[in-house]
C-alpha cells in the first residue's frame, strides 16, 4: 500500500512535460475505457434476451444526460485511439524528433473530430 | 519471460490498431443507425443470425478484451509491487478476462428474432 502511494507521489513529482503528460493521459483514458467496457457489457447483456428490455433500455439511454455523457465518451475514445496510433508509429517507425509537435496534432485532430462528431448527438440531445 | 512480455507488446500494438478499426466502424453505424436507421431488437438479431457476423462478433470482444486487460496489466507492473502480489493479480486479470469472454459469447448467442 505505502509503495502504491509512493508510486503517485513519483508520478506527480515529475514536472508534467508534454511526453509525461501524454503517456498519463493516455492510461487514464484507458483505464475509464476498460470501465466503460464492462459496464457496456453488462448493459447489452441485460438487453439482450427481449424486445420490450431492449425498447425500454434504449429510450433510457436515449435521454439528452446519456447524450452527453456520450460526448465524453466520444472525447476519451478519441484521444486514446489517436494517441494510440501514435504510440504505433513511434514504435515501428523511426521518427521520435517529431513526437511533441505530433502529439499536439493528435490533441487538435481530437478536438476537430469531437465537434463534429458532438453535433449529431447534440441534435438528439436537444430535439 | 522476456520472451512472453514481447509477445504481449507486441499483440497490444496490433491489437490497438485492429480496435481503431472496428470500433470506428462500429460508432459509425451506432450513430448513423440513430440518425436514419431506427435501432430495432429484430434487426440486429437477424444479423447475428449470420455465422459471419457473430465472427466478426466474437473476434471484436477478443480483440477489446486482450487490449483492455493487457493494459490493466501494464499499469499494476507499473506499481513496482511485491512479486506475489503482481502474481495474484496477473492471474486475476486472467480469470476476469475468460469470465467476461464467455459472458459476451453468451449475450451474441441471446439474440433471437421476437
Amino acid at each position: 500500500m505505502l509503495k502504491i502511494i509512493n508510486f503517485f507521489k513519483i508520478i506527480f513529482s515529475y514536472k508534467l512535460k508534454l511526453g509525461a503528460l501524454a503517456w498519463l493521459l493516455n492510461r487514464i483514458t484507458g483505464l475509464g475505457l476498460v470501465f466503460y467496457f464492462f459496464l457496456h457489457l453488462f448493459i447489452t447483456r441485460n438487453f439482450s434476451s427481449s424486445k420490450e428490455q431492449f425498447d425500454q433500455t434504449i429510450q433510457i439511454l436515449s435521454s439528452p444526460l446519456f447524450k452527453f455523457l456520450e460526448i465524453g465518451l466520444l472525447f476519451i475514445i478519441l484521444f486514446h485511439g489517436l494517441n494510440g496510433l501514435r504510440i504505433i508509429t513511434m514504435d515501428f517507425i523511426k521518427h521520435s524528433k517529431y513526437q511533441k509537435l505530433i502529439f499536439l496534432l493528435i490533441v487538435i485532430l481530437t478536438m476537430i473530430l469531437l465537434f463534429f462528431g458532438s453535433i449529431p448527438l447534440v441534435r438528439e440531445a436537444i430535439g | 519471460m522476456n520472451r512472453k512480455s514481447g509477445i504481449l507488446w507486441f499483440l497490444q500494438r496490433v491489437t490497438g490498431f485492429l480496435i481503431v478499426i472496428f470500433l470506428g466502424f462500429h460508432i459509425w453505424i451506432m450513430h448513423y443507425a440513430k440518425g436514419q436507421i431506427e435501432l430495432d431488437f429484430n434487426r440486429i438479431s437477424a444479423r447475428l443470425s449470420y455465422p459471419f457476423w457473430k465472427i466478426y462478433s466474437i473476434i471484436f470482444l477478443t480483440l477489446i478484451l486482450f487490449h483492455g486487460l493487457n493494459g490493466v496489466r501494464g499499469v499494476i507492473f507499473d506499481l513496482r509491487i511485491r512479486k506475489q502480489y503482481q502474481t495474484i493479480l496477473y492471474l486475476l486479470i486472467l480469470v476476469i478476462g475468460i469470465i467476461l469472454f464467455i459472458f459476451g459469447l453468451k449475450t451474441i448467442h441471446l439474440w433471437k428474432i421476437q
